[in-house]
């Protein structure tokens, strides 16, 4: 009897409820169905929007490498003939999975138990990130397939649909911007280090993105999605939403220019090599990155102005030429000789701006202990730029922690939006322009002079294409004061369409002669030298003219003139990659999707 | 027959013989250790060495009694006898037990059932005889103390007779302590010292058994023989083994399924941190790999080839029965691993057992007198290669140039530094040539006006001379204690292993301490209870570079640069020293430590319900594992400019991070073993019961900035931002009943059913319970009459064959419920904190199940000569359906990977050889024994079903990464495969490239294709060499080129034994594995990569014929192409040629290692004794001494073990892996 007492306890041991014991939930992690409680779970949520929506500094500074201000250093493959759907990108399931996590949480958000003011700011914050979302997506592709609620995996309709037309996705970009705009809050706990998402910052996208549908829809005869032309005419019905929303921002009383008059040789670049921007330029940033050494948020970016292999951008003469003297009259009228000029005269009286982007004679960094000429080396034009790089050149290697904040908006897009939309509606006035345009100029040393007629080398620039003063003088000011922000520049060039812009070579420093020392630092000693013998050793930094090689420099007038580095690109423009193709492999997922016009039926 | 029938004989004391037989037991023990060194239990299973240990030890028992007995029932002592209704044989038993008085009968002549009737109380014995047999009519005569009953005495004594002699092994070397007993009774003796022996009282008709452990058993019959000398043969080990199988043992000569068993003698002498190390090659099938020698690499321990390509999962380790970590086990404590591989042994652990089961058992008590045993050694190891590297400033910087400008075609001028860690100027050049012609100059010097660097280096520094050593030392040392008695036993030990590190620098260090206690208590006879606690604890330190986690060969081979000094001339650390980690090294403030602790308690308990017929076992476990990891980086300052301090790494900041990793598992078995007693022929055997598990793994991480001292690292003592402690972990728990029935006719033809019942956490409520059944049968063919005419050569021959599914679980725990984590952000702020964040949660699978593995095994045993020579082997097919692996294909605008369902499908086929053969000869009058054992194995898996609409073969990036195999599955793709385009040669001249397809590869910076280059083939004649559109039915000019799964695996035992030595040799081997050097492989492809890599592969002159030189034109006989770089650089894409792989620089990494050899002796056991020991064996051996393999003709810095990474490490680069390490042991083993 004994033994069995003993095998029931031993069995009564190792028995559990089946039913019990077979049930273990996950003790650090949410059931997606019980995450929407409260404000907080909101917060938290759109925190993963702004992580992964707002770009880093790598990608913002390079956004604009091949566009026309930018000296090529290297093909770009889809400003060439071969560039095939094959190559495009931009549509794998990563690119969407930022839809559906916006989607998912529209459509579960209002779960959550808050104020109504509250959950509409919060859906406002989820509807700027999609509008964000098709924003980019409307600039790369066009058209594309509208989804604005989760797609469900049965759905075999909404999977494999259609795009829907280009002027149907933006109405629906600015649907979800008005709402963002109206009901995201302003409170000031959102402005912290200006990197949450307020009223404000839904405003100055609501501006960008009307801004750049309105003058798209103006310059642009057809829809490049289908090569036809537009079906509704709304270029002033968007060019007038951007000027209203950029009133608000500018009648609210919150944001100004940075401008104090005894700093006006450095506070421009100071703005982006400031360690803590985000916080002492409230003022100005709508919204901003903000990093920390202490976090160790870091980043490497001195490396990429300073170091051979990383730092190989530098902008092209063309666009130099643009910045004005500071009596306010263009450089480009002041010389005849304006191309030939040597660097150091170029560079005297100009725009404050031009020594705050661009490493020019005289330029010192380390408390002003070294001076910095122009590395010709990899820097080949010789107008290298500098509007990120900071004092210390300790800092300069590619694993150096940084932690100076970007801006992601700044107050002057803003003013610059609104003189532009205005000058494009016709509506121009003295008093629009000191309010916008002249501020600007002064704050980089330049008398403002209200233009009369148009700059002829401005016209040129734009093709001849355009004649009206106001708008090229916005223009002028535009790419100057956002040079090397994000990719504004190339959409520009996209949305004024001057596509050709993009096939235009890029020349660089006037040489006179090769074999002749340079100081282009102006510090006393040469420290450059431009030559044809290829076996030349010196200590100098030497730049090879090389005319019988296909990829090497040239000089426009081969032994001196113009520095012409990369002679061997050839960039072609033609009027079909205003979109960029549908990826093969999406055709392939879904056949029903068409493929953009020009980019072939594959 | 005969008159004396069934005789009872007894002329000895039962006390004495079994005094003498525990006596020579234990000197025959260790006659066979001295004789066979420790192989000494390859000779006899555990499981038999513990029955002779029980009976001995209840002879021993006996004896006792029976000792006081004897004293008190001398000859002429009274004798006292009551009883009414015994049968006369009882009758007479009581008086034997009584007196030394023994009776001798014929039993047809007496009626042994008659009933007595006596009554009588301290009488003599004569008084007893006379009233017992008297007045029944049996006459009794006494002749010494032999009472004959109804018979002459002369006929008696013709039929009993004294028999001595000799025993002798094989050799003629005398066996003493063999035990010699008269067939059907326990009447015998033993040999003594020299092997002599005398029995009296040997009926003429008898027959003598002749039995000693590990000879066959001899039996003799005596007819007229006084001496009978005999000569034993040692026995074959294989067909009586018994092997462990789960939930029991069984005769190997039973088994239907496939199981394989390495015993302890394979882990002997082998000091190796893991247990998985010793295994390796050992056992067909049992695919173990190793990255590297690093004492705390773990690895996955496969059966059978590929598991799942959906839920993955590998073979279920048990130890004593319960799940557990392999790491985790004193190798020293194993008595043996048996390896379940096809269903029909596996099934019975059902969803854990789909991809075969390892059964780990450690070593059981050994009862008697406390057995003492030490082993200890000491291992010199040393890395199988060294990298070949240019340590020569000069050189090096040519090296460097030429490569320049051979990808850049002189287009560009040169830098005026070297990847940022060294400058270099036309004046250093020059410099350098000076020093090269007069050593005598300092190596380093002001330099001005660099946009860098203050000084200009030129040494020729050996990195790799200064940061590892020659060879570093290992020393192990395990005692164990065993013994114990009828009612309880113990068994205890304890290791020590340390390891040494390989640097020179940064205090690398493995220690490892292990404790086992494991004992049994008999509470009842038919109870008992065992407990077994065993106790690691791990400790292991390795130095860090200072940058996140950056792995330290691939920084010394990017910053190594030898032209660099350690130091600069005011004392601090150079660039190179900083960045190759080589700093941080050596001051010792950036390393991972971790301290692991495994805790594992078992408790069971035995209960004999019908003793020998049905068993109730049941145990319940809990393991505690604790896994506690610090990481410590502090920057190391560094100068390029005197007084401008700059850090390695400013941007990874100075940090300290601790995880704890804690995992609690529990099980319970409970099961019955049911074996009537049938007859002769029928064999029954049932076992059914049920088992529970749970586990719960939980991590805590923390971490926090900036050091106050970094010579402790506490949080308390640091400034910095604290990151938010971060938990993770899960939980799971299983359930599932068993069975097992087998059933045997007269040993040939045998059944077995088998399967379980399983129940998972992991699943939805309707699809959590599977059911795994499994048949098997075997037909011992060599048993039928009509094969009698192979007796003579052939012992055994058994062809069995099973079929069985399987379900394998092994899926994330809460795959079916959708979750959300909240996390801490690390790369952005808000409102200046780190902000938490989550994001949608994971898809949910639209169903979710098991896993199926469905397996058919064929497989054929044999035996011949006496079973010197064996076979043994199996085919099979593994069919692996239901894989947890994406559903469809759907367009990417779902935003996330498609739910994952039971979709895809594999089959794996292989199979597995094994042929052994051992036998024994005279050497020099001494038995030399020896034995081989050859094994090989292979599989091959291919996939038959998978989601892959498009047939991609996925992405340029992912198969540039999995080192040329397609990133993602097709039907019909088997596992491994290369694809890659087919190399021509290089091009002679620019006819030929004007005359050849379009090669638009970054050969040269500007695309243009010229002589000397990497000429591919145009496959698909379309022009242009191209990917097509990388899919199954478009591919261009890719082809698949080869496999880079091993192959053709295989295994050679050599051992042989000899007056006290032994001698062994393991080969282990793969007969074919292709594989392509990685992108960035820096040991391979040197500056072909990148122009500051250190070594140029293979080559040792910029003048080597192996390289494609303008001058020379040999581009038909060299290897390497014209000199460039940045062929392969991580770039990952369709521009640079030497990423994709091709036939050209395709590697053939097959090998034949000697993987040890090990030499013994064992020393006499008279001189041991002298020293007061019972044994005493010496060993010296030596791991991976050498390699034999066609991959070290172009790829000499790669083991072809270690051609992967450093998994510890963020830096997935081919080569960047510890290193392989040979070593040299010289150890020692003690009995006392």
């Amino acid at each position: 009897m004994k033994k069995y007492i003993f095998i029931i306890i031993a069995i009564f041991f190792t028995i559990v409820s089946c039913d019990d014991y077979l049930v273990q939930e996950d003790p650090n992690k949410i059931e997606s169905e019980f995450y929407f409680k409260d404000e907080s779970s909101l917060e938290i949520y759109t925190n993963g929007f702004i992580r992964s929506f707002a770009p880093a500094i790598n990608t913002f500074i390079n956004g604009d490498n091949y566009a026309d201000t930018r000296s090529w250093e290297g093909q770009d493959a889809y400003l060439t003939d071969e560039y095939s759907a094959n190559d495009a990108t931009g549509w794998s399931t990563s690119n969407w999975y930022q839809l559906r996590s916006v989607n998912y949480y529209l459509d579960n958000m209002r779960k959550a138990n808050a104020s109504s003011e509250i959950l509409d700011h919060y859906e406002g914050v989820g509807r700027f990130f999609r509008a964000m979302f098709y924003f980019d997506k409307l600039r790369t592709f066009g058209a594309v397939p509208w989804y604005e609620t989760l797609i469900d995996m049965d759905d075999k309709e909404a999977l494999f649909k259609d795009k829907d037309s280009r002027e149907f996705i933006a109405s629906k970009i600015l649907e979800d911007l008005n709402y963002a705009s109206t009901h995201c809050l302003t409170s000031a706990k959102y402005r912290v280090k200006s990197s949450y998402i307020h009223r404000y910052v839904a405003l100055a996208l609501k501006a960008r993105f009307c801004l750049y549908e309105g003058t798209y829809r103006k310059y642009h005869s057809v829809d490049p999605s289908t090569n036809e032309a537009w079906t509704t005419n709304e270029s002033e019905m968007y060019l007038g939403e951007c000027i209203s929303s950029c009133e608000e921002i500018m009648s609210s009383g919150i944001y100004s220019l940075t401008d104090d008059p005894s700093k006006r040789q450095t506070q421009y670049r100071d703005m982006f090599t400031d360690a803590d921007g985000a916080g002492n330029y409230g003022n100005e940033f709508i919204w901003a990155r903000d990093y920390d050494i202490d976090n160790l948020i870091t980043y490497a970016i001195n490396d990429q102005f300073v170091n051979a292999q990383h730092a190989n951008r530098a902008y092209t003469r063309q666009f130099i030429n643009t910045y004005l003297m500071r009596d306010g009259t263009p450089f480009t009228s002041k010389y005849n000789n304006y191309n030939s000029l040597d660097f150091t005269t170029e560079c005297q009286d100009r725009d404050y701006r031009l020594t705050q982007t661009i490493r020019t004679p005289g330029f010192v960094r380390d408390n002003g202990t070294t001076y910095w000429a122009p590395d010709v080396t990899y820097a080949r034009t010789g107008y290298q730029p500098i509007k990120y790089l900071t004092d210390k050149s300790e800092l300069d290697t590619h694993v150096s922690a940084i932690a100076t904040d970007v801006p992601l908006m700044r107050y002057a897009e803003i003013l610059l939006a609104y003189a532009e939309a205005k000058a494009e509606l016709g509506e121009m006035t003295e008093e629009v322009w000191s309010k916008t345009i002249k501020p600007l100029r002064e704050r980089a040393g330049i008398i403002s002079v209200y233009p009369t007629e148009a700059d002829p080398y401005m016209v040129a620039y734009f093709q001849n294409k355009v004649t009206d003063p106001y708008i090229l003088e916005v223009r002028r000011e535009r790419g100057i004061e956002l040079t090397m922000e994000d990719d504004y520049r190339y959409d520009d060039i996209m949305r004024w369409d001057q596509g050709e812009l993009f096939a235009r070579y890029g020349m660089g420093l006037w040489i006179s002669g090769v074999e002749t020392p340079l100081d282009l630092n102006n510090d006393g000693t040469p420290e450059t030298i431009v030559t044809t013998n290829s076996s030349l050793i010196s200590p100098l930094k030497i730049l090879l003219i090389d005319e019988a090689s296909e990829a090497g420099n040239k000089l426009s007038n081969g032994t001196y003139g113009n520095i012409l580095p990369n002679t061997a690109i050839e960039h072609t423009w033609r009027d079909y990659k205003y979109v960029r193709p549908i990826p093969i492999t999406a055709i392939q997922e879904n056949s029903n999707l068409t493929q953009n016009p020009g980019w072939g039926i594959q | 027959m005969k008159k004396i029938k069934e005789g009872r004989v007894r002329g000895f004391s039962l006390s004495h013989l079994a005094y003498r037989q525990v006596l020579s037991i234990i000197k025959h023990y260790k006659f066979m250790k001295k004789k066979y060194g420790n192989r000494v239990l390859t000779y006899y299973t555990l499981k038999k060495t513990l029955k002779i240990i029980r009976i001995v030890l209840f002879l021993l028992l006996i004896s006792v009694f029976h000792t006081i007995a004897s004293v008190r029932y001398l000859q002429g002592a009274k004798i006292t006898l009551k009883c009414e209704g015994l049968s006369l044989v009882d009758a007479l038993s009581r008086i034997e037990d009584q007196s030394e008085y023994r009776f001798i009968y014929d039993k047809s002549q007496i009626n042994l059932d008659q009933k007595v009737k006596i009554n009588l109380d301290g009488a003599t014995l004569g008084k007893v005889l006379k009233e017992l047999f008297v007045n029944k009519g049996i006459n009794y005569h006494m002749i010494h103390n032999q009472i004959i009953l109804n018979g002459s005495v002369s006929e008696v004594l013709q039929q009993i007779k004294t028999i001595s002699g000799k025993v002798c092994d094989s050799s003629g070397s005398p066996l003493p302590g063999v035990t010699i007993v008269v067939n059907g009774t326990t009447h015998g003796t033993v040999t003594d010292v020299v092997g002599n022996y005398t029995l009296a009282n040997v009926p003429r008709d008898a027959t003598l058994v002749f039995a000693f452990i590990g000879m066959k058993t001899e039996s003799i019959l005596v007819g007229n023989k006084t001496t009978i000398d005999v000569s034993m043969m040692v026995e074959a080990v294989g067909i009586g083994e018994v092997v462990t199988i789960g939930y029991g043992t069984m005769k190997k000569s039973d088994l239907v399924g496939a199981v394989d068993q390495v015993n302890s003698e394979v882990l002997a002498n082998r000091p190796t941190p893991n247990l998985a190390r010793s295994l390796q090659g050992e056992v067909a099938g049992l695919n173990i790999s190793f990255t590297d020698s690093k004492p705390s690499r773990s690895t996955s321990i496969n059966i059978r080839g590929a598991n799942s390509i959906g839920a993955g999962g590998s073979a279920l380790i048990l130890i004593d029965g319960v799940e557990g970590d392999i790491s985790s086990i004193n190798p020293q404590d194993v008595e043996s691993v048996s390896v379940l591989k096809d269903a029909s042994s596996s099934a019975i652990y059902g969803a854990r057992g789909a991809f075969g089961v390892v059964l780990i058992t450690t070593k059981s008590p050994q009862k008697g007198t406390p057995i003492v045993k030490y082993s200890g050694s000491v291992s010199f190891n040393k890395r199988t290669v060294r990298p070949d590297m240019i340590t020569d400033g000069l050189d090096w910087v040519d090296w460097w140039i030429e490569c320049y400008n051979g990808y850049y075609t002189g287009s560009r001028s040169l830098l005026d530094h070297l990847d940022s860690t060294v400058p270099y100027t036309e004046e250093i050049h020059q410099e350098l040539v000076r020093r090269k012609n007069d050593p005598s100059l300092t190596k380093i010097m002001k330099i001005d006006g660099h946009s860098q660097f203050d000084w200009g280096y030129m040494e020729n520094t050996n990195w790799y001379d200064l940061m590892y050593k020659n060879y570093n030392l290992s020393h192990e040392h395990n005692i164990s204690i065993s013994g114990g008695d009828d009612v309880s036993d113990y068994y205890i030990s304890g290791r020590f292993y340390d390891y040494d590190g390989i640097y020179k620098v940064g205090n690398e260090s493995y220690k490892r301490y292990d404790l086992r206690s494991k004992g049994s208590l008999k509470v009842r006879p038919w109870f008992k209870i065992t407990s077994n606690t065993s106790f690691s604890n791990v400790h292991s330190y390795q130095p860090k570079h200072p940058r996140n986690n950056f792995n330290t060969q691939r920084a010394l081979m990017h910053a190594g640069m030898p032209l660099s000094p350690i130091k600069n001339p005011d004392g601090t650390w150079t660039t190179a020293a900083a960045i190759s980690g080589y700093a941080s090294f050596s001051e010792g403030t950036s390393y991972r430590d971790n301290k692991n602790l495994y805790l594992r308690q078992k408790i069971s308990a035995d209960i004999d319900i019908i003793k020998d017929v049905l068993k109730f076992q049941a145990d319940y476990s809990y393991n505690y594992t604790s896994k506690k990891r610090i990481d410590m980086q502090v920057p190391v300052e560094f100068e390029k400019r005197a007084g401008v301090t700059l850090y390695e790494s400013a941007s990874a900041g100075a940090k300290l991070g601790k995880i704890d990793y804690d995992t609690r598992y529990q099980a319970s078995n409970a099961y019955f073993t049911y074996s009537p007693k049938l007859d002769e022929v029928n064999n029954f055997t049932a076992v059914a019961g049920w088992n529970v598990e749970k586990q719960e793994y939980k991590t805590l991480s923390v971490s926090r900035a900036d050091f106050i001292t970094v010579n402790k690292p506490s949080f308390s003592l640091m400034n910095g931002v604290s990151t938010d402690p971060m938990e993770g972990g899960n939980a799971w728990s299983y359930m599932g009943g068993f069975y097992r029935l087998n059933y045997s006719y007269m040993g040939k033809y045998l059944v077995e059913l088998s399967g379980r019942y399983d129940g998972s956490s992991k699943f939805p409520t309707n699809s959590k319970w599977g059911f795994f059944p499994s048949a098997s049968a075997g037909w011992n063919f060599s048993k039928e009459s009509w094969m009698s005419w192979s007796k003579n050569v052939m012992d055994n021959a058994k062809i069995r064959g099973s079929i069985g599914s399987m379900g394998n679980g092994n899926v994330s725990p809460y795959s079916y419920t959708s979750n959300m984590t909240v996390s801490t952000a690390n790369n952005i702020l808000l409102g200046g904190i780190l902000p938490s964040y989550t994001a949608i949660g994971t898809t949910t699978p639209a169903s979710l199940t098991w896993e199926k593995a469905t397996t058919y095994d064929i497989g054929l045993d044999m035996g011949f000569l006496g079973n010197k020579l064996s076979f043994t082997g199996d085919i099979y097919r593994r069919a692996t359906t239901d894989m947890y692996t994406a559903s469809v294909s759907l367009p990417s605008v779902y935003g996330t990977s498609p739910p994952k369902g039971n979709n895809a499908e594999m089959n794996t086929d292989g199979w597995e050889l094994s042929i052994q053969w051992k036998h024994q000869v005279n050497l020099g009058g001494k038995p030399l024994s020896y034995s081989v054992k050859a094994t090989v194995w292979n599989d091959d898996s291919k996939i038959t079903k998978f989601a892959n609409k498009t047939g991609t073969l996925g992405t340029a990036y992912g198969y540039m990464s999995n080192g040329g195999s397609p990133s993602t599955y097709y039907e019909g793709m088997h596992l491994g495969e290369i694809w890659g385009y087919e190399v021509a040669g290089l091009f002679k001249d620019q006819d030929d490239i004007d005359n050849s397809a379009n090669q638009h590869f970054k050969q040269s910076h500007d695309y243009v294709t010229r002589p000397g280059q990497v000429k591919f083939v145009d496959l698909d004649k379309s022009g242009v060499i191209d990917p097509g559109k990388f899919e199954v039915e478009d591919h261009g000019d890719l082809k698949i080129i080869g496999n880079q799964n091993p192959k053709y695996h295989f295994g050679l035992n050599l051992s042989s034994e000899w007056n006290g030595f032994g001698l062994s040799v393991f080969v282990q081997g793969v007969g074919k594995k292709d594989w392509y050097p990685g992108s960035d492989a820096g040991y391979f492809w040197g500056k072909y990569g990148r122009p500051y890599f250190s070594f140029i592969p293979s080559i040792q002159n910029l003048s080597s014929d192996d390289v494609y030189s303008a001058e020379k034109n040999n581009w038909d006989t060299a290897y390497w192409p014209a000199l460039t770089t940045y062929q392969s650089s991580g770039n990952k894409n369709w521009v640079k040629a030497y990423e994709i792989p091709n036939t050209r620089y395709l590697q053939n990494a097959m090998f034949v290692r000697i993987k040890n050899i090990r030499l013994d002796y064992s020393f006499n056991k008279n001189i041991c004794n002298s020293i007061g020991l019972q044994d005493v064996n010496i060993y010296i051996s030596g791991d991976n001494l050498f390699t034999f393999t066609p991959l070290h003709k172009h790829a000499p810095n790669f083991d072809p073990e270690g051609l992967s990474y450093d998994a510890d490490f963020d830096s997935q680069v081919d080569g960047y892996t510890y290193p392989t390490l040979k070593n040299y042991t010289v150890g020692l083993n003690i009995t006392f």
